[in-house]
C-alpha cells in the first residue's frame, strides 16, 4: 500500500436542529468546507464514501442514492458503509484504505446525522418481535456497562460527572460544538438519572451535524504544508452478546487500537500519542476505553482521568477530547468521522483554539454498538 | 421441528426539512404549476427543482416555470398493481418542456414513448408531486394563472414496515419447551465448554457448533442493571423500571429481564432473583416470565460473575 494524507477537513456548525437546510444541504455544507480548506473542487474527487446509519434512523431508503448529487457522486464509485455508531469513523478508514489500494487518488468521505427529523434515538430498539419489548434506547445498553465499570474498579461516583464537565468545558474552545455550555459537576449531580446511573448531563446529546473529509495520494499531498498523514487505520468487529464475553474489555477494541498501533509503529500509546478523539457517547465509557486503547492497564482509566493526565485546560499530557469529543457534539453518522477528522487536524496545527501544543501524533477512534465495533486511525505530522 | 413466526410491524414518524429549492418547486405544485431549476455549473434544467444538479453535482439557484406538457421518454406497463399504487396502469419517463431531465411519473390510457402528454391535476393540492394525478396523451393547455404559495418547508410522513421473523429450530424448540413445559434450555459449546441461553447453533465466541439440550434453573444472579426512567417510542412497561442482566444457574450467557417486588434503589450487583411465572403461556420468555423478583438468598460476590455481565 502507498502512503495516505488527510488534505481537507469540514464540519457543519452541529446544534439541535436545522430545520433550515435539507439533509442533503447539511451534508453539502461540510462537503463545501471540505473543499475549501483542500483548496480542491468536487469534480476533483475520484471516488465517495458515505458512512451513514441505518435507514430506520433517517426515513429514506437507500439515502447514498438519494443523496448522490449532492455528494458530487455522479458517474463515480459511490460506496456507503454502516457499522452502527461506528460508521463515520469506518468511513473515513474505507477511504483511506481506497487511496492506500492505489486505484483513487481523491477519495471524499461523509458523514452525518439529522437528529431532529429522524428517529435516531429509538430505531436502535425496535419492538422485539417475540414477547415484551425492554430496550429503551442507547443510554439502556451503555448503562450496565457503566455501572459494572464503576463496581469492579472501586471508582469514586465523582468520576462520570467529571467526564461530562472536562468535555462540556472543552467544548467551549470548539466554534462547531454542540454544547457548548460552562458546567460544574453540581450541575451535573443536579440533571435527570435518565438511564441510572447515567444521568443527563453525562450522555451525548442530539445533534444535527455532517463531517467531511478528503484523503489523497503522495501526488496529490506533496509539496502541501498542512497535510495529516495516516499511519494506521482498522476496523474490528465482533459479536453483540458472545459467551464470555468482557463487557468492560472487549475485544474488538484492544484489537483494532493493537492494530494501529503496529502499523504505525508505536510501542507506548500512552507517551508517543499526543493527543487522543475517543469516542465516549456517556461519560463513564472515556475511562474505560482509555483502558481498551491501551493508554493505561485495565482498572486504572479512572484513575488517569482523576490524575488529569487526559484534560487539555490543565495540562494533562495526553489530552483527550480537545473538541469537545460525543459527549459535547453528536450527529451519530457523524461523530466517528468527527474523531478522525479533530485528530487530522490537531496534527495538522489547525485546531485552532482546541489546538494541543506540539501535537504531532494523534488517534481517532469510533464505537458502535455496545462497544462491539471499533474504527481506530493514528494520523501523524510526519510523513510514513 | 415446528418454526415459530411472529409478525412485527416497525412504524416510525419522519420530518424531511426541504431546503430552499425543493421547498419552491412542493409550492409550486400546490398551485398546479411544474418548476424547473438550472445548475449554476452546467446549465442543466432539472424537472422538479432540485437542490443539486444530478448531472454534475453543482448548486442550484435559479428556478423557472417548465411544461405544463412533455415527450414520454419510455413507459412500463403495470401487469400486476401493488397495494402501494393500486390505480396505476403504467409508469413513464416524461421530459417536461424546459426540462434536461426526465420526471417518473404515472400514465393512464394508450401511451408511448414519443407521444406528447399533459398533466392531470388533482382538484385538492398539497403540495406534492402527487398533486399531479397523473399525464395522459394530450396537448396541455397553458398553466394555471396562480401564483406559488410559499416554499413548502416541512414534509411529514409515517413508514409503516411489515415484517415476519421466523424462529430457527433451537429457538423455536426453546419456547415451545416454555410454553409446554416452563423450563428454560440452553446448548453448549463443543470446543469453550460454556452453556447457551437462548441456544444457538454456533457459539458467537469460538465459531464452534454448539449441542445437547440443557436444562438451567428459572432462577439467578443479577450481574448489572439499568434503572430506566426515561419515557420512549414503544415503550411497554410503566416507569421507572428496572432492566437487568440475568445470569441463570446453569448458564453461561447472561439473559435481560426486567426486575419487579424490589425498589430500584435495593436493587445490587449480586442480587439472588427467580422468575415470576405468567399463568397463561405463549412461548416468549419475555411475556412468560413476567419479571424476576428477589430471592432473599445471600449475594453473589462480582468475581464469581464479573467475566459474564
Amino acid at each position: 500500500v502507498r502512503p495516505v494524507a488527510v488534505v481537507g477537513v469540514g464540519q457543519t456548525d452541529h446544534t439541535s436542529n436545522r430545520s433550515d437546510v435539507s439533509l442533503a444541504g447539511l451534508i453539502r455544507e461540510a462537503i463545501d468546507r471540505a473543499f475549501i480548506d483542500a483548496r480542491m473542487a468536487l469534480v476533483d474527487v475520484d471516488a465517495v464514501v458515505v458512512g451513514t446509519a441505518p435507514d430506520l434512523f433517517e426515513g429514506v431508503m437507500l439515502p447514498e442514492w438519494w443523496l448522490s448529487s449532492a455528494l458530487g457522486g455522479i458517474g463515480k464509485p459511490v460506496l456507503r458503509i454502516n457499522t452502527m455508531g461506528s460508521a463515520g469513523g469506518a468511513a473515513a478508514v474505507t477511504a483511506a484504505m481506497h487511496v492506500a489500494c492505489g486505484l483513487y487518488d481523491r477519495v471524499l468521505t461523509v458523514g452525518f446525522e439529522k437528529h431532529s427529523e429522524s428517529q435516531a434515538l429509538w430505531g436502535l430498539t425496535p419492538a422485539n418481535p417475540f414477547g415484551r419489548t425492554f430496550g429503551a434506547g442507547a443510554g439502556a445498553a451503555f448503562a450496565p456497562i457503566c455501572r459494572a465499570y464503576r463496581e469492579r474498579y472501586g471508582a469514586p461516583a465523582e468520576i462520570g460527572p467529571r467526564v461530562a464537565v472536562k468535555a462540556r468545558r472543552n467544548a467551549l474552545r470548539n466554534p462547531h460544538a454542540h454544547l457548548r455550555i460552562d458546567i460544574g459537576v453540581d450541575d451535573v449531580l443536579a440533571s435527570p438519572m435518565l438511564w441510572d446511573p447515567i444521568r443527563r448531563l453525562e450522555s451525548c446529546p442530539q445533534s444535527d451535524g455532517a463531517c467531511a473529509m478528503i484523503f489523497a495520494s503522495p501526488a496529490v499531498a506533496n509539496g502541501r504544508e498542512d497535510v495529516a498523514w495516516v499511519r494506521g487505520a482498522a476496523t474490528v468487529a465482533e459479536a453483540l452478546f458472545s459467551p464470555g464475553r468482557d463487557l468492560l474489555r472487549p475485544p474488538s477494541l484492544t484489537v483494532c487500537a493493537d492494530r494501529v498501533y503496529a502499523q504505525a509503529g508505536i510501542v507506548d500509546p500512552e507517551r508517543e500519542l499526543d493527543v487522543a478523539e475517543i469516542y465516549e457517547p456517556f461519560s463513564w465509557i472515556e475511562p474505560l476505553l482509555y483502558e481498551g486503547l491501551g493508554l493505561c492497564d485495565f482498572g486504572q482509566g479512572w484513575r488517569m482521568f482523576d490524575r488529569g493526565e487526559t484534560d487539555a485546560t490543565s495540562g494533562g499530557r495526553l489530552p483527550v477530547n480537545p473538541s469537545g469529543g460525543v459527549l459535547s457534539t453528536n450527529p451519530i453518522g457523524a461523530s466517528g468521522m468527527l474523531r478522525v477528522a479533530e485528530a487530522a487536524l490537531q496534527v495538522r496545527g489547525r485546531a485552532g483554539e482546541r489546538q494541543v501544543d506540539r501535537a504531532r501524533v494523534a488517534l481517532g477512534h469510533a464505537v458502535g454498538g455496545t462497544l462491539s465495533s471499533h474504527a481506530c486511525m493514528v494520523l501523524a505530522k510526519d510523513r510514513p | 421441528v415446528s418454526f415459530v413466526r411472529s409478525p412485527i410491524e416497525i412504524v416510525y414518524p419522519y420530518k424531511h426539512s426541504t431546503g430552499p429549492i425543493v421547498g419552491r418547486a412542493l409550492a409550486a405544485f400546490a398551485a398546479g404549476r411544474i418548476l424547473g431549476s438550472r445548475c449554476d455549473v452546467c446549465g442543466l434544467v432539472g424537472v422538479p427543482a432540485r437542490d443539486w444538479c444530478d448531472h454534475c453535482g453543482g448548486a442550484t439557484r435559479e428556478t423557472m416555470a417548465c411544461g405544463p406538457g412533455g415527450v414520454v421518454t419510455a413507459v412500463a406497463r403495470v401487469h400486476e398493481p401493488t397495494d402501494i399504487a393500486p390505480d396505476v396502469e403504467a409508469w413513464a419517463l416524461i421530459r417536461v418542456d424546459g426540462a434536461g431531465t426526465d420526471l417518473v411519473h404515472a400514465v393512464r390510457g394508450v401511451v408511448e414513448a414519443g407521444d406528447r402528454v399533459r398533466p392531470v391535476w388533482r382538484v385538492e393540492r398539497r403540495g406534492a408531486i402527487t398533486d399531479i394525478e397523473c399525464f395522459e396523451r394530450g396537448e396541455a393547455s397553458p398553466a394555471a394563472d396562480v401564483e406559488p404559495g410559499a416554499p413548502v418547508e416541512v414534509f411529514e410522513r409515517v413508514i409503516s414496515l411489515p415484517y415476519t421473523l421466523t424462529a430457527g429450530s433451537l429457538l423455536s424448540r426453546f419456547f415451545d419447551d416454555i410454553r409446554d413445559h416452563r423450563r428454560l434450555h440452553g446448548v453448549r459449546c463443543t470446543s469453550c465448554r460454556m452453556v447457551i441461553v437462548p441456544p444457538l447453533p454456533a457459539c458467537a465466541t469460538c465459531w464452534a457448533d454448539t449441542e445437547g439440550w440443557v436444562e438451567v434453573a428459572d432462577r439467578g444472579t443479577v450481574t448489572t442493571f439499568v434503572v430506566v426512567n426515561v419515557p420512549f417510542h414503544g415503550q411497554e412497561m410503566p416507569l421507572p423500571y428496572v432492566l437487568a442482566r440475568v445470569l441463570l444457574d446453569g448458564s453461561d450467557t447472561s439473559m435481560l429481564h426486567v426486575l419487579g417486588d424490589v425498589a430500584p434503589g435495593d436493587v445490587r450487583m449480586g442480587l439472588r432473583v427467580e422468575a415470576v411465572w405468567a399463568d397463561e403461556r405463549t412461548g416468549y420468555p419475555a411475556d412468560d416470565i413476567r419479571s424476576f423478583r428477589p430471592t432473599g438468598e445471600p449475594d453473589i460476590p462480582p468475581e464469581r460473575f464479573i467475566d459474564r455481565l
